[in-house]
């Protein structure tokens, strides 16, 4: 399981990331009930602190909530899972931008083809349910 | 307290197997020893009736009788007493070595046992000697069943009857395994207790400092055996002193005791800062 | 926390530990890496007073090493420390008769977790899981620290995913275990804090997870600055 973190980047940051990722995506549900830290630990094949030190920063930042001793929850507060789903999406869209920035295309040529691409993917995608 | 004696229940059951087969064959070859011993005594008996003599007593006049006596300096019975000891001897420096030289060395998990490193010591010493102690018992047994054995198998008149002082009186060895007196005992078994520590000191000086510890170990024990030698020749050759024999046993006893000490004393001072694995 | 203090021993003139010092704390997987013949495993023994020290001292939560520490702190060597005539069941009464902290609930739930029969002979058994009984034997000890010397040399792959499980699962909880290495690649997740050792002394210390985020390197990367100039 180790393999899908990378080695040079904070272990618990990576951890952070990825739930957000499911939360955005939805595969985590707000109000969810999260694993303990020893289970998500054992899962994910890493060091319990380091999984201490994730669940700390998201509470942090508010996208976890602990009440009494019961285990930690997905928070349920909109304007935190929308600022989730923005933050993700400028961290995408500035990779992007900063991709293609050395190639020297104009804005109007990225968003045409940014339209065709998704387009194009998505009744693929739509295709292969069918 | 508690720890040492599992420690010597331990130590005993690891070689349990080949004590116990040390013990069967001791018997067996005793035993077997008497039956030889007969037989081959009843046919000088025929040997001499075939050439003529017939009375008893003429035959036992030139032949003897036979008994215990003359069977405890066969080497039927001495071969196998001489086989244990040796192999005793042997196992009181194997009794550390595989710890240390086995496949998975023990000795990490004896040193990290959460008891006095000395118990290490005080059970491998204890189970030795009680080994000992536990085949001259047997002895004891044998030669009560090997004298009814040769009474059984012999006709009367050329059995030779001992009581149990008689058999031991007629063996230099056996004389040394069981002291008719009791102060005798203790000082021969106390030094014997005295070698087994002196064994494992020479040892754990090995174990430390390896050959240099090796010469350190040898040449320990070399003293100790000059002061016992001395006190040895002190009493037959009692020249200048004038001492009682009584007095030179207590010099003997108080030699032992410090000796002892000293061993364990320094047994000590290598297993807990010494010793490596 | 056990702290080793300017530790300096020779083997046949060599120095092979020449200053070492280092912590490592409760509740935190310490790592020593170093090449072969780096005085790792000597660092373990003299921690567990296995061989003696030329200088140096070794607090184990304050206090110097005695019998009843033995208690509290849990070696497991590289090769199995019980006699190969034994079975596993004996190992475990062994070790149940003289350790008041032996937790058998644990080692039969360890044996369980590594698919292992208490009936079997330790000679019998195959590399892997010889090393999985002497992880067990320590495991099952409720200690405070827990050393182990090369885990995951010398064994099959399966056998290291399943004792680097154990790392993450709560039989570790609250420890404080110190591992040594030479291999890190596989379980630079695994640990807290990396201690390099090249020559017999520390060369760097450092928390793994702050190493990444302040300089952006794995424990991997400074090795390679250390051991390869």
């Amino acid at each position: 399981m180790s393999e899908m973190f990378n080695q040079r980047e904070p272990v618990y940051l990576q951890v952070v990331r990825n739930f957000k990722e499911k939360v955005a995506s939805g595969e985590l549900q707000p109000g969810e009930e999260m694993p303990s830290r020893r289970e998500l630990a054992n899962t994910l094949g890493i060091n319990p602190n380091t999984v201490q030190r994730a669940f700390k920063r998201m509470e942090e930042e508010n996208l976890l909530y602990t009440e009494g001793n019961m285990p930690s929850r997905v928070t349920e507060d909109q304007s935190i899972l929308g600022q989730v789903r923005s933050e993700l999406m400028l961290d995408a869209v500035e990779h992007f931008i900063a991709a293609v920035k050395p190639i020297g295309v104009t804005l109007k040529e990225i968003q045409d083809k940014v339209e065709e691409q998704y387009l194009l993917e998505a009744s693929q995608n739509g295709g292969d349910n069918e | 307290m508690k720890n040492f004696v599992k420690l010597v229940r331990f130590e005993f059951n690891r070689f349990a197997p080949i004590y116990a087969t040390l013990a069967v064959l001791t018997a067996l070859i005793q035993l077997i020893g008497v039956f030889v011993t007969t037989n081959g005594y009843l046919r000088s008996v025929s040997e001499q009736k075939q050439s003529g003599i017939v009375n008893d007593s003429e035959i036992i006049a030139n032949i003897g009788k036979m008994g215990m006596t003359d069977f405890v300096n066969s080497l039927w019975f001495l071969g196998p007493i001489m086989f244990c000891g040796a192999v005793l001897m042997l196992y009181s420096v194997f009794i550390w070595y595989r710890d240390w030289l086995g496949k998975n060395t023990f000795i990490y998990r004896l040193l990290m046992l959460p008891t006095q490193r000395l118990n290490i010591l005080f059970s491998k010493v204890t189970t030795i000697f009680l080994m000992v102690i536990g085949l001259i018992a047997l002895q004891l047994v044998l030669l009560y069943i090997e004298n009814s054995l040769f009474q059984m198998l012999l006709p009367t008149a050329y059995f030779n009857y001992s009581n149990l002082n008689q058999m031991i009186q007629s063996s230099y060895y056996l004389m040394m395994f069981y002291p008719t007196s009791g102060l005798v005992f203790i000082s021969r078994y106390s030094k014997g207790l005295l070698g087994l520590l002196v064994v494992s000191t020479v040892v754990l000086f090995e174990r430390s400092y390896k050959i240099k510890g090796l010469i350190i170990g040898v040449a320990y024990a070399t003293f100790v055996q000059l002061i016992f030698s001395a006190v040895y020749f002190m009493q037959f050759y009692n020249v200048m002193l004038y001492l009682f024999a009584s007095e030179i046993f207590l010099i003997s006893l108080v030699l032992t005791v410090v000796a002892s000490t000293l061993s364990i004393w320094i047994s000590h001072r290598l297993l807990n800062k010494k010793v490596t694995v | 926390m056990i702290e080793v203090r300017q530790l300096e021993k020779k083997y046949k003139r060599k120095k092979v530990l020449n200053g070492i010092s280092f912590t490592a704390n409760k509740g935190e997987i310490t790592c020593l890496i170093g090449t072969n013949g780096s005085g790792k495993t000597t660092i373990l023994k003299a921690i567990m007073n296995l061989t003696p020290l030329e200088k140096g001292e070794i607090f184990i939560d304050g206090k110097a090493l005695d019998r009843e520490t033995y208690e509290t702190i849990a070696f497991i060597p590289d090769a199995i420390t019980m006699m190969p005539s034994m079975t596993i069941q004996g190992a475990m009464e062994f070790m149940a008769e003289f350790y008041i902290s032996w937790n058998q609930e644990r080692a039969t739930e360890l044996l369980n977790f590594f698919k292992l029969s208490s009936r079997d002979k330790i000679s019998q058994l195959s590399k892997g899981n010889t090393m999985k009984v002497n992880m067990v034997l320590g495991l099952a000890l409720d200690v405070d620290y827990l050393l182990m010397d090369e885990p995951f040399s010398g064994i099959d792959i399966f056998s290291r995913e399943q004792i680097a499980s154990v790392f993450t699962s709560n039989l570790v909880e609250n420890r404080g275990v110190l591992i040594t290495t030479h291999e890190i690649s596989d379980i630079e997740h695994l640990i807290d804090k990396a201690v390099l050792i090249e020559n017999g002394k520390v060369v760097t210390e450092f928390n793994a997870e702050e190493m990444r985020e302040e300089s952006g390197k794995s424990v991997v990367d400074v090795m390679r600055e250390v051991y390869q100039p």
